[in-house]
């Protein structure tokens, strides 16, 4: 049996970068918003066990990135929503620049044929 | 920065509050809005809600690893590890004392052993300005270990000590103890370690008076009676610190000697065993009157110069005393130490 479409793994520590970045185009959202997001963008392509989102967005917390606060949903129900923090625009704001710099540089590598290095 | 900032917030999860409720609202209200979303595509409430589930992963994983994220882990794990420990030592008493003992005389073992190497080769004495005393030994050109006494080349015959006393201008002061055995006599005689020591003992090592005077040339001189310096346990173990003990006499080894001093509590000679007299030299023939000439005695040099112009002024010094010793000397120095090198085989030495 054939699988549809092939879902990769998040690569190791992106999925900081996707939640901050989701959060500062977004503004403050709650824990399945932000995973539903991350689903939407990448296609589904990715295959975020969602429950892993909850620990990151803990770290993130203590480390200042986000700050977080009960609120209300859409439909009337508790919950907490995460809101980017100066500290996690910064944060995001180098993060970004450096994975551009890495993916650049692989692009760089991606394009060179053989004739480009004779 | 961020660290600390994680760091701390961890640590007060660990020691004051954890927030498991939050974990637990937060996956529930996860899961409910899933479960909705599911319903919504068209699932039956059941199934909807296994998805939902499904999705999430696995809860408790989730939570573990949440609260991992709110405390330290490892200090946690530490804690319960060192409980297991001492419930298991309980368990088995026997094994515990043995392992206890075993630990305790390795560690004791270690310890004695540092202290005595410390002791012997790595502090500096325990008196002024340590750094700037020497020790002297004496080398025959091209055997270096023949000079030896007792296997060591630091002894010296007491003339070749005054010979180099008196020429060697190097030093500032050069002093010469041996030990020796005594008994003291009273009403219960008993061994007491003493010292022999050249007169300006005191004066070369700069050791400090509890009470009285510490030996000066004069007690050389056989002008007045035998003298004694005590060490200050021994002061205060058999005279009970008595102050007016100066003045007073002490009978060792059948020999009537007066109390000129005490030294200071901090004051402890030049060798691990501390002796409890010092004693002029000049007692050595009543003392030891079989080896007197020949015995040997170990020397301490103080050097009043500034290091870095010790080895010339001391080759300077000891090439002036060459002509006294007949044969060539030359000094053959390192640090904390001065030796003598004698050209010939069998001198006068």
């Amino acid at each position: 049996m054939k699988k549809p479409r092939q879902k990769t793994e998040v690569p190791h520590g992106t999925l900081a970068l996707m939640v901050l970045k989701t959060l500062d185009v977004l503004g403050p959202l709650h824990g399945y918003a932000i995973a539903r997001r991350i689903e939407q963008i990448s296609g589904d392509l990715l295959s975020v066990n969602q429950g892993t989102l909850y620990p990151l967005l803990l770290k993130l917390e203590h480390e200042g990135a986000i700050n977080s606060a009960w609120g209300t949903s859409d439909n009337s129900r508790r919950a907490r929503y995460y809101r980017l923090s100066r500290a996690g625009r910064k944060l995001l704001q180098s993060e970004t620049q450096s994975w551009e710099q890495t993916t650049a540089l692989l692009g760089r590598f991606f394009q060179i044929t053989e004739g480009d290095l004779s | 920065m961020k660290g600390l900032r994680r760091f701390l917030s961890r640590a007060w999860g660990f020691l004051i509050r954890r927030d498991d409720q939050r974990l637990q609202d937060e996956i529930e209200e996860h899961l409910a809005l899933q479960t909705a979303a599911n319903i919504k595509s068209g699932m039956s409430n059941e199934e909807a809600r296994r998805q939902a589930v499904l999705k999430f992963g696995a809860v408790e994983a989730v939570r573990e690893a949440l609260y991992a994220e709110q405390g330290l882990p490892l200090l946690e794990e530490f804690a319960r590890d060192l409980q297991y420990a001492f419930r298991l030592l309980i368990k088995s008493p026997r094994f515990a004392f043995a392992a206890i003992i075993t630990l305790g005389l390795g560690v004791g073992v270690i310890s004695s052993l540092f202290s005595l190497i410390y002791a012997l080769g790595i502090r500096y004495l325990p008196v002024k300005d340590a750094s700037t005393l020497v020790s002297i030994y004496q080398q025959y050109r091209g055997q270096v270990h023949s000079r030896g006494v007792y296997g060591s080349p630091y002894y010296l015959s007491y003339p070749e000590y005054l010979n180099y006393r008196d020429h060697v201008t190097a030093f500032s002061g050069l002093a010469a103890y041996a030990e020796v055995g005594l008994a003291l006599s009273g009403s219960a005689p008993e061994p007491i370690a003493g010292q022999l020591v050249s007169c300006n003992y005191f004066h070369v090592l700069e050791a400090s008076m509890s009470i009285g005077r510490v030996l000066t040339s004069g007690d050389c001189g056989n002008q007045e009676g035998p003298v004694a310096v005590l060490s200050h346990r021994f002061w205060q173990k058999h005279f009970g610190m008595d102050k007016n003990l100066v003045g007073k006499a002490i009978t060792v080894d059948g020999h009537s000697v007066t109390v000129i001093g005490v030294v200071e509590p901090d004051f402890f000679g030049t060798e691990l065993q501390v002796p409890d007299v010092w004693l002029p030299v000049t007692m050595a023939p009543q003392l030891l009157p079989a080896t007197f000439g020949s015995r040997t005695w170990p020397h301490i040099g103080r050097n009043g110069h500034s290091p870095q112009r010790t080895n010339a002024i001391e080759r300077k010094g000891i090439a002036g005393s060459r002509r006294r010793v007949q044969g060539g000397h030359q000094c053959h120095c390192r640090n904390g130490e001065t030796g003598v090198y004698s050209e010939r085989e069998g001198t006068d030495h």
